[in-house]
């Protein structure tokens, strides 16, 4: 329902670290004679089943003049008629006691259920059905779009997310991912039913998906059950035109930009983005090893820089997302509007001054140790703390696994903690530079319109 | 086309076997045990092997309700200074074992909370127990976490779903000494001392009168070994009495009407109604009537969704305390729309009290709600604060494994009557934050 930048944000936060360790767990995994991914791990202790429905069918595939396309189409996918024209599939589970949601990021789409145990069988049937054989209706695709204009203006009015969404714009101007993955309202306003559904024929194909069920079951049943139910899917031997159309490559960010805009807010928001590594890129792990040394936790460097002599900011933050084409990290500030000058002036003094400090006890000689804080280390912690705590979830294992089927292609990579392990304070100066200092960066400003 | 049909009755047949052989573990999954210690500490623990975590909350009867309306911010207030890490040697250690420390308060509740990977939980539980033992409560380090509020003052005040929450406390709560939010305001905030913080530590953070609340892989008797070894408080031996409920009115409630002026574009609509005292039934009755009235697709509330297509938001949500509760349905809308959603959110009610709900509409709810608290027990730290603040209000950590039968025990007679209650206009107090409504085009 909600597209793009929440899943970002939440998986950024909670899942990704967790994603990379996904290939430690037990689980069966095969891929289908149509190409569909399957995935099962049983999750014990709660009566029930949590499927994830991937596909690879995010905003970057959409015509510059159907922005928002794929985010209508799930929406209609979830909240539209059934094919019978009956009742939709969001009824259809309440019924049964199911919850339905869906994301729609710059990569992918997400239809997510969670249902009693008892209901595999349904669940399994319900995949196909909406993946494979949906059809759409005209009185849905009017109530969807006005739904996602509320939904579009809602995000707007949010200090958190506003920024993020301008900071991405520019981040990668010139390529499908500097849209936001909700859509362009007037874009909306001219697809017609149709469209949607050669856009759904185009991309919602089985070898594009991926199926994950996590669960109080056993994984070879589910495994035979998405084999019975899915693996006679037939893969349409035509070429449709929207295959054809090629994500464009990257180009690159020449000059750095600063913006400001205004909301009728209390406090400030200032966003600093940068371009990170992408999904499999070799320095993902760094870049994930970095961003929650600078910004995440109570003790993070960056907190401790712009808080110690003087309370410059009420909260700062780094993160990093991971997609296909390309990453992308940010520092968030919220702070008294009063101090906007000197914090972006003092944050990016610091990202200079990170490649001199010692951080890590690695940097130091044994006599030197006593009494120093290694960040290194307690990052280290942190993410493995992290890792764990975002595994408690069946739903969030599911939606990790899925993106992992669709996006990893490195084939069996170490897991994400080996991979932690080797890594040197130098690799992180080295990667600070690469990524955070010698490129350009988009900084975006909101300031409070006037005091309320 | 045969051969789907046998496959899909093999695969059928497997799924029944499955579910009919399953463990009894599958309707009572895991089962919370108090823990005996010497001295003797209140304990709920729960295994789970889920993850290689440990989370730890003390749960201590010092909410926002025990302190008095003019020095509103002192729960929180003290519950930060309770975990304000007095030695840079510790600060240290916690910092590299990845220790995450917390604090929060709620009405009748302070939470003190620590989620650690279970390898390190000996070493951080001995830091947490000198910590609770000798509070660093300096003018400084006050200062330190007043400045922290006002910034959390401000951020609730910039969430517009908050800031209407708040409001809703506000009108319905504040009599019963809620009102005022946890942060309190800018006075009281000023008002408070550093002896206030101190007396509020003595007289209410006592070990008598905690409940701790574990949730671990580890299992009972190793969490029994390190309480017992690392986690030493000093106890007094005569617990001071539990604070009354404070009487002293707040000066920070916010606008209990809204606030008009407010540049949105999409205004808040927001409903509140009170709910009765916290008891195991009203928990259960309110959590289930929010589910019924705005749970998702099908509830009455969603039609204002689908089809009228007035909103993407609508929800509702529940807080619910020892001296009372508030319900609040959200809708958000566009500014052409906010008077005829409020005629049709109007409507909803009206319909649902002169009706009430159907045997059909009740039986789904049950069952959704049954799989949400399972979907939300899942991770650790959830389940910690449910089983903690179920023993430290009286509901008894029980109700985590019986919600499932106190749902099946309600009968549909007794949940339209606390329907009709809850919805009934007298009981209804509207909030729009983001736009001025015009009285005559509401009446159109």
């Amino acid at each position: 329902m909600r597209p793009g930048v929440s899943l970002l944000l939440v998986f950024s936060l909670l899942l990704c670290t967790w994603a990379e360790n996904a290939e430690d767990s037990p689980f069966r995994a095969v891929i289908l004679k149509n190409g569909i991914h399957a995935l099962a791990e049983q999750f014990p202790d709660f009566p029930l089943v949590h499927l994830v429905v991937a596909i690879r069918a995010g905003s970057k595939y959409e015509p510059a003049v159907q922005r928002g396309i794929s985010h209508l189409m799930e929406h209609l996918i979830l909240f539209g008629k059934d094919n019978t024209g009956q009742s939709s599939f969001s009824e259809r589970l309440r019924e049964r006691g199911g919850f339905l949601n869906g994301h729609t990021d710059r990569d992918l789409v997400t239809l997510e259920i969670t249902l009693p145990r008892s209901e595999l069988e349904f669940v399994v049937g319900l995949a196909r059905e909406m993946t494979f054989a949906r059809r759409f209706f005209q009185k849905d695709l009017e109530r969807e779009r006005e739904i996602i204009r509320n939904e579009t203006a809602e995000v707007q009015d949010n200090p958190e997310l506003r920024g993020l969404f301008v900071m991405l714009n520019h981040l990668f101007s010139g390529h499908p991912y500097a849209r936001s993955a909700l859509g362009d309202v007037t874009a909306l306003d001219s697809i017609s039913v149709e469209e949607i559904s050669r856009h759904y024929e185009a991309l919602f194909r089985p070898e594009r998906s991926a199926i994950v069920l996590v669960g109080d079951v056993e994984p070879e049943i589910v495994i035979a059950g998405i084999k019975e139910r899915l693996g006679d899917v037939r893969v349409p031997a035509f070429a449709n035109d929207r295959e054809s159309v090629a994500v464009p490559p990257l180009p690159p960010l020449t000059e750095s930009h600063v913006i400001e805009r205004s909301m009728d807010v209390e406090q400030a928001h200032i966003w600093l983005g940068f371009r990170a590594p992408a999904y499999n890129h070799a320095d993902r792990v760094t870049m994930r090893v970095l961003s929650q040394m600078l910004g995440q936790g109570g003790y993070s460097l960056l907190s401790a820089s712009l808080s110690s002599r003087f309370q410059l900011v009420s909260a700062v933050s780094m993160n990093y997302q991971a997609l296909e084409e390309s990453g992308f990290a940010w520092i968030h500030m919220v702070l008294d509007p009063g101090h906007v000058k000197r914090a972006r002036n003092e944050v990016m003094r610091f990202l200079k001054y990170f490649r001199t400090m010692d951080f890590s006890l690695r940097d130091l000689p044994p006599a030197r140790r006593r009494g120093v804080f290694d960040f290194l280390a307690t990052a280290e912690n942190q993410l493995r703390l992290r890792s764990e705590t975002g595994g408690e979830d069946g739903m969030d294992r599911a939606l990790s696994y899925a993106r992992f089927l669709l996006l990893n292609r490195l084939g069996k990579p170490k897991s994400f903690l080996e991979r932690m392990s080797a890594l040197s304070p130098s690799m992180l100066r080295g990667a600070a530079g690469d990524y955070l200092l010698k490129p350009p960066h988009v900084m975006v400003t909101v300031l409070p319109e006037k005091a309320r | 086309m045969r051969r789907n049909t046998r496959t899909h009755s093999g695969f059928s047949m497997i799924l029944c076997l499955l579910v009919v052989a399953a463990p009894a573990r599958a309707d009572i999954p895991r089962s919370p045990r108090t823990l005996q210690t010497d001295p003797p500490l209140n304990i709920v623990f729960l295994q789970d092997t889920n993850s290689a975590v440990t989370v730890f909350q003390i749960i201590i009867p010092a909410g926002i309700r025990t302190v008095p309306g003019n020095l509103r911010g002192l729960a929180f207030l003290a519950a930060r200074a309770a975990m304000e890490i007095p030695s840079a040697d510790d600060v240290k250690k916690l910092m590299e074992m990845g220790t995450q420390l917390s604090s929060w308060v709620e009405g009748d509740c302070a939470v003190l909370s620590m989620t650690t990977l279970s390898d390190h939980f000996a070493d951080s539980l001995a830091i947490l127990a000198s910590m609770l033992n000798r509070p660093l409560v300096t003018k400084i380090r006050l200062q330190r976490i007043r400045e922290w509020m006002q910034y959390r003052e401000r951020a609730e005040n910039d969430s517009p779903r908050t800031a209407v929450m708040q409001a809703m406390v506000d009108h319905f709560l504040s009599a019963h000494g809620y009102g005022g939010g946890g942060m309190g305001c800018e006075a009281t905030r000023t008002a408070i001392t550093r002896s206030h913080v101190i007396n509020h530590l003595k007289k209410s953070y006592h070990a008598a009168r905690m409940w701790i609340s574990v949730v671990s892989d580890l299992d009972a008797e190793q969490v029994q070994k390190q309480l017992r070894e690392q986690f030493k408080l000093t106890l007094a031996k005569n617990p001071p009495q539990p604070p009354p409920p404070a009487t002293v009115s707040c000066p920070c409630a916010v606008s209990p009407a809204g606030d008009s002026g407010r540049k949105l574009l999409q205004p808040l609509v927001a409903w509140g109604m009170a709910l009765p005292s916290l008891t195991a039934k009203s928990f259960v009755q309110a959590r289930l009537l929010a589910r019924l009235l705005a749970g998702g697709p099908g509830s009455p509330a969603w039609r204002l969704r689908d089809p009228l297509g007035l909103a993407y938001t609508v929800d509702c949500e529940v807080k619910h305390f020892l001296g009372g509760g508030v319900m609040v349905v959200f809708l958000r809308t566009g500014p052409q729309q906010v008077a005829r959603t409020c005629r049709e959110m109007e409507t909803v009610f009206a319909e649902l009290v002169e009706t009430g709900v159907s045997r059909k509409q009740l039986d789904a709810a049950v069952e959704l709600e049954k799989v949400d608290w399972r979907r939300r027990l899942q991770p650790k730290r959830e389940t910690a604060w449910r089983l903690g603040s179920f023993a430290a209000t009286g509901l008894g950590i029980d109700m985590v494994n019986q919600y499932d039968l106190c749902l099946d025990d309600l009968s549909i007679e007794e949940m339209n009557v606390f329907l009709r209650g809850c919805l009934s206009a007298q009981n209804r107090h509207r909030v729009i934050l983001g736009v001025c409504l015009d009285p005559e085009e509401e009446k159109q």
